[in-house]
């Protein structure tokens, strides 16, 4: 069985790396591990009380888990499971004892574009996972470029 | 009437009534406060008046009168008038004032203070307690002063707001133009944009406003109408290209026969080459008229109830005949036991047609190697994946795959005319689904379909 990393951001389009994993292991059963970056919070009461299944649960939507069910259910044979992973870490040595815990094969990493995420605690592993995972494989992706965030500054009133 | 006018306009009506509405209320406070404290001042001046002639000793009403004098200012047409009134029964025992109201009068019985105005007049009555009767002390004056203060605010309020009203005008106007100034200049830079310079782009706008995005849009577009105008001539290229070489072969073949007599064994062999290729001018003129066709006629094909399984395994069964060295293995283990999941409403011909071209793909560009076919049902649709361990499509041809007689880079050697996708994707558009590719350079292809099922195509039409 091998293990696949992948970043995620809790998108439709991001689940189209899990097609690409099974496209590129036809003859192993896949333990697919979803990752997504996680700030930890400021206060100490918020991170007395954070738990990670619980924000990863409040980031599914209806239109993701029936996509994930729907994959599942097409490739039964390929994915063994489907599973979530929060890093909170900041930086490459905090990845990789991430990583060391993990224990993962490989990667599969969007080609040239990055994950949107909706909230500015929630990250794009994928530059953590194209630095320290060994085999990495970067495949395109099609589906919305996700509208960054737009900074307000004042000077842009003026900046015409 | 333009943007720019009216933008400014409405900055202008907005800010006006903003400035009225803070102006007036500025103004109101003030005359408020200034009534209050003359008012006031009159009271005080009422209570000292009633202090200094209404109790019995002398020297006391010459120190009032004094202190009334020096320190507190006589006001302007002051008058004090004291009556003297029986308190209990609330009745007057001399003729009061008939020219002011009398509730002025019964609310000083009453509360033993009133205050009144009058045209320019301001009124203060109380109600004074001696030691032996009762008194109403009514002093009134006229606030000219104060009159004078409010004239001289209202004036230059008047002024101010007109001032601003000029320069939120000016800055306005000009505001507007520097904002919209980027509109005029895309206007101009798309004018200039034509058939023959397709390749043209916007200047890319710096910033995430909406103009910015205005133009990434327009440039986007830009792209997918050079990318549909390159196709289009390269569509025409290819099949004139593709057309002419049967044509060609037919034309050689047809010469060489009329060259010079030959035997009967030759003539056969030339007219079976010349049947080859017209099959094969054939074929192609037929996939050119199916592709039209869908482009043109999607409502008008026949729909019936379709077992999806039974269409596949028809298909693999023809396919053995066509192609008897194919590894094609069908997984049905996913499909539920439930009939209607996996019937859908379409036209068989059509369907066919589209999965036998994805099928043969996968087979032709697997060298025959292992192709899978799998489907399932969830959620009202159903799921057909087909995957092979070919050569793949390179990842930067994957957006051009649909387009027809687009042929990759990699698979020239191949026997092809590049219209089987293209008219898979049609097809299976027309029939409300939806068909995605996912596919590496030599590690293979994943096609996969997703098909409405009778039920949930039903729901979506009513």
């Amino acid at each position: 069985m091998k293990k696949i990393l992948i970043p995620t951001d809790f998108s439709v389009a991001s689940l189209q790396l899990v097609e690409y994993a099974v496209l590129n292991n036809p003859e192993s059963r896949l333990h697919i591990v979803l990752v997504a970056g996680h700030r930890l919070p400021d206060t100490r009461w918020a991170m007395i009380h954070f738990n990670e299944r619980e924000e990863i649960h409040k980031q599914f939507t209806d239109v993701f888990i029936t996509a994930k069910r729907c994959l599942m259910l097409e490739h039964k044979k390929s994915i063994e499971t489907i599973s979530f992973e929060l890093f909170t870490g900041e930086n490459s040595c905090a990845f990789q004892n991430f990583l060391e815990h993990l224990d993962a094969d490989e990667a599969i990493v969007p080609k040239a574009r990055s994950l949107h995420c909706r909230d500015r605690k929630w990250f794009d592993t994928t530059k953590y996972l194209k630095k320290n995972v060994k085999n990495v494989t970067e495949v395109p992706v099609e589906g919305p470029v996700g509208i960054p965030k737009q900074k307000f500054s004042f000077i842009n009133l003026f900046n015409l | 009437m333009q943007l720019r006018t009216k933008i400014t306009s409405v900055f202008i009506v907005l800010t006006s009534l903003f400035l009225t509405g803070v102006f007036m209320l500025i103004y109101y406070v003030s005359r408020e406060y200034t009534e209050n404290e003359f008012y006031l001042r009159l009271s005080q001046r009422a209570t000292i008046a009633a202090e200094a002639y209404l109790e019995a000793d002398q020297m006391n009403a010459d120190i009032y009168d004094d202190i009334r004098i020096k320190h507190l200012q006589t006001l302007p047409k002051e008058k004090e008038i004291i009556y003297p009134v029986d308190a209990k029964p609330k009745r007057p025992l001399t003729a009061l004032d008939s020219t002011l109201p009398k509730r002025f009068f019964q609310q000083i019985f009453t509360e033993e203070y009133a205050e009144l105005k009058k045209g320019d007049y301001y009124y203060t009555g109380l109600l004074y307690h001696d030691s032996e009767s009762d008194f109403i002390v009514v002093l009134s004056a006229t606030d000219l002063y104060g009159f004078a203060k409010l004239d001289v605010l209202r004036n230059t309020l008047i002024i101010a707001f007109f001032v601003s009203i000029v320069f939120i005008f000016i800055l306005g106007n000009y505001y507007a133009k520097q904002a919209l100034s980027p509109i005029s200049r895309i206007i101009n830079e798309v004018n200039s944009i034509r058939a023959e310079n397709l390749s043209l782009r916007l200047g890319t706008v710096n910033g995430k406003d909406e103009l910015a995005e205005l133009s990434h849009t327009f440039n986007n577009m830009l792209d997918r109408l050079q990318l549909s105008f390159d196709l289009q001539s390269n569509f025409i290229n290819n099949a004139s290209h593709e057309l002419r070489n049967p044509l060609t072969a037919i034309l050689g073949q047809t010469e060489v026969a009329l060259d010079r007599e030959r035997s009967a064994g030759e003539y056969h062999s030339i007219l079976k080459k010349i049947e080859a290729e017209a099959s094969r001018l054939d074929f192609l003129v037929n996939g050119l008229l199916k592709l039209a066709k869908t482009d043109f006629d999607s409502k008008g094909f026949v729909i019936n109830a379709i077992r999806i399984d039974e269409l596949v395994l028809d298909l693999k069964r023809n396919i053995d005949v066509a192609i008897p060295d194919n590894k094609i293995t069908l997984d049905f283990e996913g499909l539920p036991k439930n009939e209607d999941a996996i019937t859908l409403l379409g036209s068989d011909s059509l369907l066919r047609v589209a999965l036998s071209n994805v099928l043969e793909n996968a087979c032709k560009f697997s060298e025959n190697n292992r192709v899978e076919i799998k489907i399932v049902s969830d959620s009202g649709n159903i799921l057909i994946s087909i995957s092979d361990e070919g050569v793949g499509i390179p990842e930067d041809e994957l957006k051009n795959i649909f387009e027809p007689f687009f042929r990759a880079s990699n698979v020239r050697e191949i026997d092809g005319f590049g219209f089987g996708l293209p008219l898979a994707y049609r097809i299976i558009k027309m029939h409300s689904g939806e068909i995605r590719v996912i596919s590496q350079k030599d590690r293979g292809t994943l096609v996969k379909i997703r098909l409405p099922n009778k039920k949930k195509y039903l729901s979506t039409i009513h």
